[in-house]
C-alpha cells in the first residue's frame, strides 16, 4: 500500500514535470519576443486627483491627458468620477479629456500607466540654417501674445549673444541655449512671456522656453512648445514646459531650465504641444488639482498582448477580455506561487503565522496599496478587532456570534479610517477592507487566546512569521519578473503545482524542529537516522495512516472514550453524572449535596480548559484545589458554559460531566502533592514507544501541563524507572518545590500500564495514540483520556525519537519503518 | 541525514526566492539608456501629419430672437416689460437678459445696468447669474456701500466666485476697511484659480500694508508677483514697501530696476528708484534715474527736486544751480519757490535778499542746516542735521552731513557707523577716502576710494576723486596710469580729457 502511494505521487509528479519541458519545448520556437517581453521595464503610474466647489451648477473640466507616441506609451487609464460624464477627443495640441455635468462638489480621479523612453539627438555640426516654406511652417514662426519674435527687444538681444557663424543651425541654438539656461530660475507660476522673461533676466520654465522660442523663430527654426510633466515620485501640483525645434524634418527637444540640449530623457511625459494652458474649466468652482506620481517595474508580457503570436494560450489576452485589470491580473496569476510559498515556509522553515493563507491576502491587497500602508492597515485591523475582543469578552458571548459581532466594530472602525484618510491624505487602503478583514478579525481570536494565555513567546513569533509571509507574498505578488514568467510560459504553474504536491508528502523536520529537538538529533546515530519524528511526519505518517476519522472522533468524546475502555475491562475514573444539556441540570443540586470532592470536566474539552477540582465543602459552597471558594452558583454556570461549548475543541455544544475525586498515589504525592501527576504513553502500532512522566508545580497552578511549567521526567520503558527530568528545558534531579528526588523514582504498577496502553491501542483503533493514566492511591492506574494527535516534546524529555523503540514485527512495519527512515 | 536534507532544501528554496526578488532589483538598475537619434542634412522634405479635429461646439439659442428684443429695448421699450420676455421661458428669459447686460457692461452703460436689474428680485439676479455685473455697475457708479451689499449677497450664494471676493476686497480697501479687505481677500486668494490669485495677493497685500502690516505685505506682494511676473507696478509696490522695512540696498534696487525693465518710460518707478538712490547716498545713480525720468516728464517738480538735490549732494554746483532755479519758477507751494531761491543763492554764492522761508518738513530743515553750514553757523547746523537724522528718509544724508561738522574722533566714528549701515557703500568708501585725504593719510585715502571704485566701477566721481587725490600727493604718474587703465568711454569724458591735459602740463612743467 506504502509502496503503491508512494510511486504514484512521484510519478504524477514527474508527469507534471514532463508535460511542463514538453509545452515549453514545443512553444519555445513560436517565443521569439517571449525573452524581452519578460525583462521587466520601468514605468510609471500617474494618479491626478481633480476636486471643485460649485454652488450646484453646470461644470466644464477639461485638460491634456496622456497619450501614446513614439517615446511614451500609455499602457492602461482610468478615470472616474461621481457625478460628471467624460468624453476624450483628439486635438491639434494633445489629447483632452473633458467632463462635464451639473454638481455641487466632486472629485475626480483619472489613473494611467504609462511607459517613457528617453531620446538623445546629435546634430550634424554641418546643418546649416536654410529658408524654409514660411506658410507651411507658418504655426512655428509667427509671433503670438506670449512669443514676442519681431520684438526689437528680442532683435536686440539676439544681435548681442549671436555666435560668430550664425548660419550654422548648431551654434545658433547653443547660443540660444546658452542664454536662456543662464537666466534665474524663479519658479513663477503664472505665465511669464518671452519679453518678460528677456527685462527680468529671470523666469521659471515657461518663460524660459517661450524666449527660447522666441530667438529660434527670430532666426527663422520652426519652434514650438511642449508641455507635460517630470516624472519624479511623489506629490505635486507643477507641470513643467519644455520646447521642440524642428531640424531636417524632426522635432528636437530641448529644456533650458533643466539643462537639457537636444535631449529629453525617459522621466518627461508629454502632454500636449503649443502655448495651452494644462487645465481649463468653469470660473468659480474652487478648481484644485493634485499629481502624485509613482515609479514602478512592470511586465510588457501583461500589456504587450499585440506582439505575442495569436496562435499560442495568452494568459494576458485572456484576462484582459475578462476586463480584469493589468494590476489585479497580476495578482491573479502569481497566486498559486505565493500559496506554493505559503506550504514551503510553513511545512519546511516552520514559520507560523496567524491564519495559514492570510499572508497571501493581505500581501494581495499590499499590491494595491503599497507595503508600508497595507502593513500599517493590517496592525490598524488586527488592533481594532483586539480592542474588540476585550469590549465583547466580558459579555461572554458564544464563539461564532463574538467574532460576527467583531467583524461588524472592525468593519465599522475601518470604514471611518477610509473617510478621515481620504479627507486627509491621500492615501489609499480602500482593497484592505475587503475580505482580508474578515479573516484578520479571526485572527485577532487567535491572537486573543494567546494574550490570555500569556503566551508570549508563542505570541511575538506567530506574529514575526504573519510580517515574515506578509512582505515575502507582496514582494513576489509585485515581481514583475514572476509575473512575466507565468504570462509568458503558463506551463510554469504545472512545476508549481508539482511542487506542492511533493511538499504535501514531505515528511522530513522543519527548519524550527531542527532547533527544537537539536538535543535529541546530536544523540542520533546512523542506525536510528530518521527516529526523531517531526509534525510533518506525524501528520501524515501517523495520524492520517493510522488513525481513521471515526477513531479520532471518538478519542475526541471522553465519555464515549471511557465508555469504550471499561467494556474492555481497562480501569477509568468513574462518572458520577453528566449533563448534556440545561434540563439535566436539575440534578446538579443533588449531586453536589452528595458529594465533597469531585471534578467537573468538559467532554469535549483540550489543554486543561474548562475542568474544575474541588476538593472540600465550605459553608459559602466549595473549596477549589487553588483554595478558593466557589459557589454553587459558579458551578452551575460552569456547567453551562460547557454545555454550550465554550471549552470545546469542535466549536458545538458539549456535555459536563463530573468525576470522583483522584487521590494520587503516594508515591508520586511524595514528589509533587500539588496537583495530579499524570503519564503519558505514546503507543504506534500497539507497540509502547515512549512515555514521560508529567509532574506539576507550584508554578504551573497544580496542572501536569509541560507549556505551563510543569516538569517532564523520562521513563524507562522497561523498567518504569525516571532516567532524566527535565523543566523548561533545563535537567534537574530533584523538584524545584518540594525538593523531593524525581530521577530513580521507580513508577509503581509500571507492567500494568504498559499493558493497559497497549490494551487501549487494541480497544480503540488508533494506531498512532497518547494514553494519559494517573495512579489512583487505592484503585491503582487509571485511563485519563486517550489523544489522538499525542504532542512530539516527549522526544525531548526523553532525548530519543519515537521511532528509536519501534520495533518492526512484521514486514509491513518494517517497511514502514523503513520508509520512515527513507524519507527522512 | 534528516537534517542535511531539511537544510538543503531550505537553503535551495532561499536561494530560488532570492533570485526572484532579486530578478526585478537587478533589471531595475540596469535601466534602458536613452535612444540616440543622429541629425543630418536631408534632402527631401517630408510633409509633417497633423490632425486637427475641431472641439465640440455648444448649441446657440435662438439669437434672432434676442436680436429683436435688445434692439427694440435700444429703442425704449424695456426688455423686461416686452411680451417676448413675458411669453418665454424661464431660460430663454435669463439669455434676454444676458445678452442684454452683456451690451450694457460693453457700452459702461452701468446706470441703465442697474436700471434693468433691479427689476428682478434678488433671487432672480442670482438665478440668472446677473449679480456679479449688478455689483460693479454700482461700484462704478460710486455706490460704494450697495455694491459691497451686492458682492456679499452674491459670495453668500457661491462663496467660490473669485472676481466677486476680489472686487469687494477692493471695494473694502478702498473704504479704508481694512480688516475686512483683508479677510475677504485671504478667501479670494484660497479660491482663486492661478489667473486672477495675482490680482487676489495683490489687493491683499495693499490691505496689509494700509494696515502697517509690512512684513506680510511683502510677502503677499512678492507672492502675487509669482503668478504674474510681468506686472511693473507689483514689483514697484514691493520695492517701496521693502524700503520702508529697510531691506538690504542692493535687493531693492534690484527690484525697482525689475520694475523699471519691464516697463521702459515707467516714470513713477523711475521716480521712486532716483529718491530711493539719493536717500542711500548713491548719487550718481539718483541723478541717472531722475535724468531718465524727466526725460518723460520734464515738468514734474518731484524729479526736479530729486535732480537738485543729488547734484548738490554732489557738490555739482553748476548744475544743481539749474534745477534749483527751475524750482524757484515752478514749484508749486510758495514755501518750496522761497527756499529754492536761498539754495540756489547760496550755491552762487549771491547775497539773501528775500525773506526767509517757513522752516516746514524735513527737506526745508535740512536746507536751512545747509544754510547755517555754508554761513559757517556750524552749531546751528549740527543742531538741525541731529534733528533731521530721526527722520529715515534723511538719516543718512544728515550722518553724511554732519561728518564734516564733527571733530575727527568722532568723524571716525561716524565713518565706521556708515560702514555698517544699509547704504550704498561705495559712497562711505568716498566719505573714509576724503577723510583720510585731510589726514594727509595717502595710502588710507587710496585704498578706500580703490574699494569705492571696485563697488562702482562706472561711478566718475570716484574716479575723479581718485586721480584728484594721486595729484594731491604728486604722484602724477600713477594718476596718468590709472587713467589709461580706465575705459574708453571714461577716458573719454570731458572731466577726464581735462585732468590729462593738467597732468600733462605738471609732468611736463617738473
Amino acid at each position: 500500500m506504502w509502496k503503491q502511494k508512494f510511486s504514484w505521487l512521484f510519478r504524477f509528479e514527474l508527469l507534471l514535470v514532463f508535460t511542463a519541458i514538453a509545452i515549453f519545448s514545443y512553444f519555445q520556437q513560436a517565443r521569439e519576443q517571449s525573452a524581452t517581453l519578460l525583462k521587466p521595464v520601468q514605468s510609471y503610474q500617474l494618479a491626478l486627483r481633480m476636486q471643485f466647489n460649485s454652488a450646484d451648477k453646470d461644470v466644464n473640466i477639461s485638460t491634456f491627458v496622456p497619450h501614446s507616441n513614439e517615446r511614451q506609451q500609455v499602457l492602461t487609464d482610468t478615470s472616474q468620477s461621481n457625478y460628471l460624464a467624460q468624453s476624450l477627443f483628439p486635438s491639434y495640441n494633445g489629447l483632452v479629456s473633458r467632463w462635464s455635468g451639473t454638481a455641487a462638489s466632486d472629485s475626480i480621479d483619472y489613473k494611467a500607466q504609462i511607459q517613457t523612453s528617453g531620446y538623445q539627438f546629435s546634430l550634424s555640426d554641418s546643418l546649416e540654417v536654410t529658408d524654409i516654406d514660411q506658410q507651411k511652417w507658418q504655426n512655428y514662426l509667427q509671433a503670438s501674445e506670449h512669443i514676442q519674435v519681431g520684438h526689437p527687444e528680442i532683435a536686440a538681444l539676439w544681435q548681442q549673444i549671436q555666435p560668430d557663424d550664425n548660419n550654422n543651425v548648431v551654434k545658433v541654438l547653443e547660443a540660444i541655449y546658452q542664454y536662456t539656461a543662464d537666466i534665474e530660475s524663479i519658479p513663477f507660476k503664472g505665465t511669464t512671456d518671452a519679453l518678460t522673461a528677456l527685462r527680468l533676466g529671470a523666469a521659471s520654465c515657461n518663460g524660459k522656453s517661450r524666449l527660447f522660442v522666441a530667438l529660434a523663430r527670430h532666426n527663422g527654426i520652426p519652434a514650438r512648445l511642449v508641455g507635460g510633466l517630470v516624472l519624479n515620485e511623489g506629490s505635486k501640483k507643477t507641470s513643467h514646459q519644455w520646447l521642440e525645434v524642428n531640424i531636417e524634418n524632426q522635432w528636437i527637444p530641448f529644456d533650458p531650465t533643466n539643462h537639457y540640449f537636444a535631449q529629453l530623457p525617459a522621466h518627461y511625459l508629454e502632454l500636449y504641444r503649443g502655448d495651452k494652458s494644462l487645465f481649463t474649466h468653469t470660473a468659480n468652482i474652487d478648481f484644485d488639482y493634485q499629481f502624485t506620481i509613482n515609479k514602478n517595474l512592470i511586465s510588457p508580457a501583461l500589456y504587450q498582448t499585440s506582439q505575442v503570436d495569436d496562435t499560442r494560450f495568452d494568459i494576458a489576452r485572456l484576462l484582459q477580455e475578462l476586463h480584469l485589470p493589468a494590476q489585479t491580473a497580476a495578482v491573479f496569476l502569481v497566486l498559486p506561487f505565493c500559496a506554493l510559498l505559503i506550504t514551503v515556509f510553513r511545512n519546511l522553515f516552520g514559520l507560523k503565522s496567524f491564519g495559514i493563507f492570510m499572508p497571501m491576502l493581505v500581501g494581495s491587497a499590499c499590491a494595491f496599496v503599497g507595503l508600508t500602508v497595507g502593513l500599517m492597515g493590517f496592525v490598524m485591523i488586527v488592533v481594532i478587532a483586539f480592542i474588540g475582543q476585550i469590549a465583547l469578552h466580558g459579555l461572554n458571548l458564544l464563539k461564532i456570534p463574538r467574532l460576527a459581532a467583531i467583524i461588524t466594530l472592525v468593519n465599522a472602525a475601518t470604514f471611518s479610517l477610509l473617510l478621515l484618510l481620504d479627507q486627509f491624505s491621500t492615501i489609499e487602503i480602500g482593497l484592505l477592507s475587503l475580505f482580508p478583514v474578515i479573516i484578520i478579525t479571526f485572527i485577532a481570536d487567535k491572537l486573543y487566546s494567546l494574550v490570555e494565555q500569556r503566551s508570549w513567546m508563542e505570541l511575538s513569533q506567530t506574529m514575526a512569521g504573519s510580517a515574515v509571509s506578509i512582505i515575502l507574498c507582496y514582494l513576489c505578488i509585485s515581481s514583475a519578473t514572476l509575473q512575466g514568467i507565468f504570462v509568458l510560459y503558463p506551463e510554469a504553474y504545472l512545476l508549481v503545482l508539482a511542487a506542492q504536491v511533493y511538499m504535501g508528502r514531505w515528511t522530513g523536520l522543519r527548519l524550527t524542529e531542527l532547533v527544537r529537538f537539536k538535543q535529541v538529533l546530536q544523540n542520533t546515530t546512523e542506525q536510528n537516522d530518521g527516529a526523531v519524528v517531526g509534525i510533518n511526519k506525524r501528520n501524515r505518517d501517523f495520524v492520517a495512516s493510522l488513525n481513521s476519522r471515526e477513531d479520532l472522533l471518538t478519542a475526541a468524546d471522553k465519555l464515549a472514550t471511557k465508555a469504550l475502555l471499561q467494556k474492555h475491562n481497562i480501569p477509568v475514573p468513574s462518572t458520577i453524572a453528566a449533563f448534556n444539556n440545561t434540563n439535566d441540570l436539575t440534578e446538579l443540586e443533588q449531586h453536589l449535596n452528595t458529594h465533597r470532592e469531585f471534578v467537573i470536566k468538559p467532554n469535549a474539552g483540550s489543554q486543561g480548559k474548562g475542568i474544575l477540582v474541588i476538593r472540600d465543602k465550605s459553608a459559602d459552597g466549595f473549596v477549589s484545589a487553588n483554595g478558593k471558594t466557589v459557589s454553587k452558583a459558579e458551578i452551575t454556570k460552569l456547567i453551562k458554559d460547557t454545555i454550550g461549548g465554550k471549552y470545546s475543541q469542535l466549536e458545538k455544544s458539549d456535555t459536563a460531566y463530573i468525576e470522583p475525586l483522584i487521590h494520587q498515589h503516594l508515591s508520586l504525592n511524595n514528589i509533587a502533592p500539588y496537583g495530579l501527576c499524570d503519564i503519558r504513553v505514546v503507543v504506534i502500532k500497539k507497540q509502547v514507544v515512549s512515555a514521560m512522566l508529567r509532574i506539576p508545580t507550584l508554578g504551573s497552578s497544580g496542572k501536569a501541563n509541560l507549556h505551563q511549567g510543569a516538569l517532564g521526567a523520562a521513563i524507562n520503558l522497561k523498567t518504569g524507572e525516571i532516567e532524566r527530568c527535565l523543566c523548561q528545558g533545563q535537567v534537574i534531579t530533584h523538584h524545584p518545590d518540594s525538593n523531593a528526588q524525581v530521577t530513580g523514582v521507580v513508577l509503581p504498577f509500571w507492567s500494568k500500564i504498559v499493558e493497559m496502553s497497549q490494551a487501549c491501542s487494541e480497544a480503540l483503533g488508533l494506531g498512532y495514540m497518547g494514553v494519559d493514566i494517573c495512579l489512583d492511591e487505592y484503585l491503582g492506574p487509571l485511563v485519563l483520556e486517550l489523544n489522538g494527535r499525542p504532542g512530539l516534546e516527549i522526544q525531548n524529555i526523553n532525548k530519543s525519537g519515537l521511532m528509536a523503540q519501534f520495533q518492526p514485527s512484521e514486514p509491513a512495519d518494517t517497511a514502514f519503518s523503513t520508509a520512515q527512515a527513507k524519507l527522512a | 541525514m534528516q537534517v542535511i536534507k531539511t537544510l538543503a532544501f531550505a537553503f535551495g528554496f532561499i536561494a530560488l526566492l532570492s533570485v526572484v526578488i532579486a530578478a526585478d532589483s537587478l533589471f531595475s538598475l540596469s535601466t534602458d539608456s536613452d535612444k540616440h537619434i543622429a541629425i543630418e542634412q536631408l534632402n527631401d522634405e517630408v510633409m509633417e501629419q497633423s490632425e486637427i479635429k475641431p472641439l465640440v461646439a455648444d448649441s446657440p439659442l435662438e439669437q434672432t430672437m434676442i436680436d429683436r428684443a435688445l434692439e427694440r429695448h435700444q429703442q425704449g421699450f424695456d426688455l423686461l416689460q416686452q411680451s417676448v420676455f413675458e411669453t418665454a421661458t424661464e431660460l430663454q428669459k435669463q439669455a434676454l437678459v444676458d445678452a442684454l447686460i452683456t451690451q450694457l457692461m460693453a457700452q459702461s452703460s452701468y446706470q441703465v445696468v442697474i436700471k434693468v436689474l433691479n427689476q428682478l428680485t434678488e433671487s432672480q439676479r442670482l438665478a440668472w447669474q446677473q449679480q456679479f455685473s449688478y455689483a460693479i455697475s454700482l461700484a462704478r457708479t460710486k455706490q460704494q456701500e450697495l455694491a459691497i451689499e451686492a458682492y456679499r449677497t452674491l459670495l453668500v450664494h457661491n462663496d467660490s466666485h473669485t472676481a466677486a471676493a476680489i472686487n469687494l476686497g477692493l471695494l473694502l480697501n478702498k473704504a479704508k476697511r481694512y480688516k475686512e479687505a483683508q479677510r475677504t481677500l485671504k478667501k479670494a486668494v484660497a479660491i482663486a484659480p492661478s489667473s486672477k490669485k495675482a490680482k487676489a495677493l495683490s489687493a491683499l497685500a495693499t490691505s496689509l500694508q494700509r494696515q502697517n502690516k509690512l512684513e506680510k505685505a511683502a510677502k503677499a506682494f512678492a507672492h502675487s508677483l509669482e503668478y504674474r511676473p510681468n506686472h511693473a507696478a507689483t514689483w514697484l509696490k514691493l520695492a517701496l514697501v521693502k524700503v520702508k522695512l529697510d531691506r538690504d540696498y542692493a535687493m531693492v534696487s534690484k527690484t525697482f530696476e525689475r520694475a523699471i525693465a519691464l516697463k521702459p518710460g515707467y516714470v513713477k518707478a523711475l521716480k521712486h528708484q532716483a529718491e530711493y538712490q539719493l536717500m542711500k547716498l548713491n548719487f550718481n545713480a539718483a541723478i541717472n534715474y531722475a535724468k531718465q525720468a524727466l526725460a518723460l516728464a520734464s515738468k514734474d517738480e518731484d524729479i526736479h527736486r530729486i535732480l537738485a538735490w543729488a547734484y548738490l549732494e554732489q557738490a555739482d554746483k553748476s548744475l544743481a544751480s539749474e534745477q534749483w532755479k527751475w524750482l524757484a519758477s515752478q514749484a508749486n507751494s510758495k514755501n518750496e519757490r522761497l527756499m529754492a531761491q536761498h539754495i540756489n543763492a547760496m550755491l552762487n554764492q549771491r547775497e539773501v535778499n528775500f525773506k526767509a522761508f517757513k522752516i516746514q518738513g524735513d527737506e526745508a530743515k535740512y536746507a536751512t542746516a545747509l544754510l547755517a553750514k555754508e554761513q559757517a553757523e556750524q552749531l546751528k547746523a549740527s543742531q538741525l542735521f541731529n534733528q533731521i537724522k530721526l527722520s529715515s528718509d534723511w538719516f543718512y544724508r544728515a550722518q553724511r552731513q554732519l561728518l564734516s561738522l564733527t571733530k575727527t574722533a568722532e568723524q571716525k566714528s561716524l565713518l565706521s557707523q556708515l560702514a555698517t549701515e544699509n547704504v550704498y557703500q561705495a559712497e562711505s568708501q568716498l566719505l573714509k577716502a576724503q577723510q583720510f585725504v585731510q589726514e594727509q593719510e595717502f595710502e588710507l585715502a587710496i585704498g578706500a576710494i580703490n574699494q569705492a571704485i571696485q563697488l562702482d566701477p562706472g561711478n566718475s566721481q570716484f574716479v575723479l576723486f581718485k586721480i584728484d587725490t594721486l595729484n594731491t600727493f604728486e604722484q602724477h604718474h600713477a594718476a596718468l596710469a590709472f587713467i589709461s587703465s580706465l575705459k574708453n568711454d571714461m577716458q573719454s569724458s570731458p572731466l577726464i580729457k581735462r585732468r590729462i591735459k593738467q597732468l600733462q602740463k605738471i609732468i611736463d612743467a617738473s
